[in-house]
């Protein structure tokens, strides 16, 4: 009885019926059937359009350069040769396949925009094609009195249609749930982790667009055939949208959305054009509230009317669990022994004027956890990211076993052995969990093309995905979506992703990074246990845990590396505490003289404040006070919520709980340029002062009455008067950040948050930066956030610490500066209590 | 020969100058919003017959009423409908206007036919220009002055006013913009408004040109796209120089292979693509990729 129903909801039968009904219907009330012929065809077209938009994630344009060209290959072959019908459609099915190739070919590297003005580009110069080579296309009047042996009735033709429709749905449903269909979905989700497990990106989506040529092709030789004629019309960009319209009416995420696009678009049309001339007066307005209202279309409707909803461009169920999951053993590949197993030698890298990596050396053993530390900025992702060739490096070389890899693309890597997890998620969103890690073992066996067995029976491959899901404690949530996990989950299931692959190497960014203190303890002891099979590579701020956990710690600072030896070693190291904790910049800036407290009034008043992103809780509880002209520094290590409190002041990022006070009323929910003109001013990470506006562009956007004038601003930093006319892009990091304070200024601020001012700076710019900021004290309130504690303590009246999201200090500068202990416990490297 | 060449290549030029405001207009829509504006050939038909229903109740002087009722009429669609698309599916965005472009159509269809309707330039400019070998209609030599100076005026009001520095920071980088004070919301609906009323422009000066009919603005959207592509998104002088090689290209296969012209522009900007990914003055932006 069960598998009765189960049978009776395969989509495929759900559009046996639907067009079965319809055409009963129709001949019932003896109208052409043809109408009904046509629904099919479009839903055949809609279902290859839907190939790329709803499983692969690219938007064509112009399908319809398939459509239109078979159309016509079609007419030309059966009324040259006067062949039967089935011969003209396989004719014109395989040329839009190699035009698919040809086209996909040329044209995929490109992405995005740039993509989808290419396919309309094509589609545009087939239609002045068909339209103007008369002689062969039969230019405006198109081509009529093709032949149709076969199925000479309409009922026929549209029996056989209907079976050639459903037949290609059918392979659309077995070529979904296959090893390739399943890759496509885990590339349209995610395209840079598919690419860091191996995958090919390119030549999947080009076998994906091929595809889509070929099924768009047929439908196209149909309508020839049921039109017995062939026109110029398809092709132009106004009827390209069409067969894209239906399956967004429809619902792109749902197997059946081009059916239902195409059945409601037809009949609509002919239903309201036998209405009036200008239906689409009424169509349009259907289309444009579905945009609005039902982003999934028309299913999506239904299923939020029923409150299930759920993407059915696959089975939702997954493989059932083993009643005993097999223990995950680390498949590391053979290691060779005394060899590194990587080498980095000189890997240089900078970006305009700032060079994040110094030529730099590093040799990672076999079966040992080596970790990559250093402060914010220091250059580690970036390191990271040419050793798994994300970015090229621009000097230096790297080797993998010897073998040297530094121009190899990221798949490439993979396949030798490199696997990577990032430091920000990357996962495939709108997969089961099962699934995301299935593909990663899928992918590792290095057969992505399998066109028709389900993926999901292949016992092997699953076996192992229990296994690793086992491992990181998530067998028990393997059915659900990856959406719905908790941010730690998330975490998890990226790790376990990482594992899937059998690899030398482990390149883990951060892997405990917004994990609660259960999952780090998790987590820690997986990472432990995979060092004994593999090379490990760890960049972790989680200090505490790298000192235990490590077998060697580099450090990296400024694009240096600075110390390479054992955990005692490098925290005793003095250049690595002075990394960590700041030596005094020079020193000039004397300690605040008599700390009275300010008498001055509250000007801002956070309390229980409470943010994160996407479900993740990264600030909570945090209150703080901030009086009229007193200068605050917030410190924290890297990770631990500063730049999050800054968006939640500013109004970039809603606050979960908790209230803002400023002078007295709640700016809670307030839009950003609400804030800013209430007084309050970023001079954000990373400056975003706008590239492609002068100095005094720059300047002049961001001024409003009662501000500084630009005497005034440059008085302060002389050196932008001489830049004034250049272009923001032009500018180096010093003067970009002068800009940056700048732009607060010119506006009446009274409160100017500063993220971290001195980052990758020159020391005698650091310096300047800070005279000035030295100059506006008083003037005005400031919250300076930094992570060097000693950078920042003599500038201050008053210190907070953030540590893992809750306010761990607020106090004194001077007693947070005369307490290195408490720095270091705060802020240090040295283990907690030591 | 030479002659006709050269009228070709002015007629070229005056086309191309077109081309280039109503690729502007589409440019800093698409700069700023991120929206991708298929309803913008629509407003361009709106203008045309804004303008003859203006002329025809009130005499030439109103004319210019035109453009700035289509750019209201913008900045009311931005209100109502665009602005709930922002950060979403890009792909919305693109039904919608694609939905509102063929609303429009069928709306000027209802209210004045679907049947080409003449819409003649005013008398002063009905004339003919002979100028050496070049021979050229008054009102064509009027539409490139004009367009000449409203696409100088629109670089300068881009360059040097404060709304212009707005909307070329906020190409680059909104969310900035708006925590420096400056209110986003307004900013995005002035911005769609001001587009459309380019198009209005560009509407009120192609319909003595082409003749007036609904779905006039099909013609134009398709090489405006071209233009904005094949310059560089985001780029003003990609999108000038850009329409005048299309304008002139396009001219040229006229003279010599008449009937490929409009094919002649897609295959400049498929060798253009393919040799610059982003177009001749395109730069990175993470939002076109």
């Amino acid at each position: 009885m069960k598998r009765i129903l189960q049978a009776l909801q395969h989509p495929v039968l759900i559009a046996a019926l639907v067009l079965g009904a319809l055409s009963a219907w129709w001949l019932a009330i003896g109208a052409p059937i043809s109408l009904i012929t046509q629904i099919a065809i479009y839903t055949l077209y809609g279902a290859g359009v839907n190939l790329l938009v709803g499983y692969t994630g690219l938007v064509p344009f112009g399908a319809s350069v398939f459509f239109g060209t078979a159309g016509y290959v079609c007419a030309i072959f059966l009324r040259s040769l006067n062949a039967n019908a089935l011969a003209g459609i396989l004719v014109a099915t395989l040329a839009a396949l190699v035009l698919g190739l040809a086209i996909g070919a040329l044209i995929l590297r490109r992405k995005g925009l740039y993509f989808s003005l290419l396919t309309l580009a094509f589609s545009q110069v087939a239609f002045e094609i068909a339209n103007r080579w008369t002689p062969v296309t039969g230019g405006e009047n198109g081509l009529q009195n093709v032949p149709r042996t076969l199925f000479a009735s309409d009922r026929a033709f549209h029996v056989f249609v209907v079976a050639l429709v459903l037949s290609g749905l059918w392979l659309l449903w077995r070529l979904a749930h296959a090893r390739f269909g399943r890759i496509l979905q885990a590339v349209r989700d995610n395209e840079m982790r598919a690419r860091s497990l191996g995958i090919n990106v390119y030549g999947v989506r080009l076998a994906a667009f091929t595809l889509m040529g070929g099924i768009i092709g047929l439908a196209g030789a149909l309508l020839t055939l049921m039109l017995q004629g062939v026109y110029a019309d398809n092709l132009s960009w106004q009827h390209a949208g069409d067969s894209l319209l239906m399956t967004v009416l429809g619902g792109v995420h749902q197997f059946l959305g081009p059916l239902w696009g195409a059945v409601a678009f037809i009949i609509l049309e002919d239903r309201l054009s036998a209405l009036t001339e200008n239906w689409w007066l009424i169509f349009a307005p259907v289309i444009g509230a579905f945009a609005l209202l039902s982003p999934e279309g028309i299913q999506g409707l239904a299923q939020r009317l029923a409150r299930r909803p759920r993407w059915t461009l696959t089975r939702g169920t997954i493989p059932p669990r083993p009643p005993v999951i097999t223990p995950y053993v680390p498949e590391g590949l053979a290691l060779a022994a005394g060899i590194p197993v990587l080498e980095a030698r000189h890997v240089a890298k900078a970006f305009g004027h700032l060079v994040t990596a110094h030529a730099l050396d590093l040799q990672v053993e076999p079966c040992r956890l080596h970790a990559l530390i250093g402060p914010n900025g220091a250059g580690k992702t970036t390191f990271f990211n040419m050793l798994a060739g994300v970015l090229p490096v621009d000097g230096g070389q790297i080797f993998l076993e010897g073998r040297d890899v530094t121009t190899l693309p990221v798949h490439a890597r993979a396949r030798l052995g490199l696997a990577r997890s990032y430091q920000i998620l990357s996962i495939f969103p709108h997969l089961s969990v099962f699934e995301n890690v299935r593909i990663g073992v899928q992918a590792a066996q290095r057969s992505a093309f399998g066109f028709f067995s389900d993926a999901h029976d292949d016992a092997a491959v699953n076996e192992r995905a229990w296994s690793v899901l086992d491992a990181v404690g998530l067998a028990d949530r393997a059915a659900e979506p990856c959406a719905s996990l908790p941010h730690g989950a998330k975490r998890l299931l990226d790790i376990a992703m990482t594992l899937t692959s059998p690899s030398r190497l482990l390149l883990l960014d951060e892997p405990l990074a917004g994990l609660a203190e259960s999952d780090r303890d998790i987590v820690a002891r997986l990472i432990k246990k995979l060092a004994a099979t593999h090379a490990v590579l760890l960049i972790e701020h989680d200090i505490d845990r790298v000192l235990a956990l490590s077998d060697r710690i580099s450090v990296l600072h400024q694009g240096r590396l600075i110390a390479d030896g054992r955990p005692a070693e490098v925290a005793a190291n003095p250049e690595v505490i002075a990394a960590y904790l700041g030596s005094s910049h020079g020193g000039v800036t004397a300690p605040v003289t008599g700390q009275a407290r300010l008498a001055a009034p509250p000007l801002l008043q956070v309390s229980g404040l409470a943010a994160g992103y996407g479900g993740s809780t990264v600030l909570s509880g945090v209150d703080l006070t901030l009086r009229e002209g007193e200068a605050l520094a917030l410190l924290g290590r890297n990770g631990v919520g500063k730049t999050t409190l800054l968006r939640a002041l500013t109004g970039t990022l809603r606050a979960s709980a908790g209230d803002v006070q400023w002078a007295g009323s709640s700016i809670s929910g307030r839009k950003p340029f609400e804030i800013n003109r209430a007084g309050m001013a970023l001079v954000p990470e990373g400056r975003r002062i706008f590239p492609n506006l002068s100095v005094a562009d720059n300047l002049a956007l961001a001024a409003r009455p009662g501000g500084q004038s630009l005497k005034q601003i440059f008085a302060l930093f002389p050196r932008l008067e001489e830049r004034r006319s250049s272009l923001g892009e032009n500018l180096s990091g010093g003067e970009r950040q002068m800009v940056a304070i700048a732009r607060a200024l010119v506006a009446p601020s009274r409160l100017i948050l500063l993220d971290e001012p001195f980052e990758g700076l020159a020391p005698a710019v650091v310096q300047e930066v800070r005279l000035a900021l030295e100059t506006l004290r008083r003037s005005m309130a400031m919250i300076i956030v930094e992570h060097h504690a000693e950078s920042v303590l003599a500038m201050v009246d008053r210190a907070c610490v953030l540590v893992n999201g809750r306010m761990a200090f607020d106090g004194d500068a001077l007693t947070l500066a005369a307490d290195p202990q408490l720095q270091a416990r705060l802020l240090g490297v040295v283990e907690a209590g030591v | 020969m030479a002659g006709l060449i050269l009228s070709q290549v002015v007629i070229g030029l005056v086309n191309g100058m077109l081309y280039v405001l109503i690729a502007v207009g589409l440019s800093i829509i698409f700069g700023m919003l991120g929206i991708v504006n298929f309803a913008h050939g629509a407003f361009i038909a709106v203008g045309a017959y804004l303008a003859v229903t203006l002329v025809q109740n009130f005499g030439w002087p109103a004319v210019v009423l035109a453009p700035v009722l289509t750019g209201l009429i913008g900045v009311i669609v931005e209100m109502t409908l665009i602005r709930h698309l922002y950060g979403k599916e890009p792909l919305l965005g693109l039904i919608l206007t694609f939905a509102l472009a063929l609303f429009f159509e069928a709306a000027l269809k209802f209210t004045f036919g679907g049947d080409a309707r003449p819409f003649d330039p005013p008398g002063f400019l009905s004339g003919l220009i002979v100028w050496g070998p070049i021979l050229l209609t008054t009102y064509r030599l009027a539409v490139l002055l004009v367009t000449a100076t409203v696409l100088v005026a629109f670089w300068a009001f881009l360059r040097f006013t404060r709304f212009g520095r707005i909307i070329r920071a906020g190409s680059r980088d909104a969310e900035m913009v708006g925590l420096l004070g400056i209110n986003l919301p307004i900013v995005f609906s002035g911005v769609f408004g001001i587009g459309c009323l380019l198009a209005g422009i560009a509407g009120l000066l192609v319909g003595p040109l082409w003749s007036l009919q609904p779905s006039m603005g099909n013609d134009a959207i398709m090489p405006a796209f071209v233009i904005v592509t094949i310059g560089g998104l985001g780029s003003y002088l990609g999108a000038a120089v850009a329409g005048l090689m299309v304008g002139l290209v396009g001219a040229l296969t006229i003279q010599f292979a008449p009937g490929w012209s409009a094919a002649s522009m897609y295959v400049l900007m498929m060798v253009v693509l393919l040799v610059r990914p982003r177009g001749l003055f395109g730069e990175s932006w993470e939002r076109f990729e």
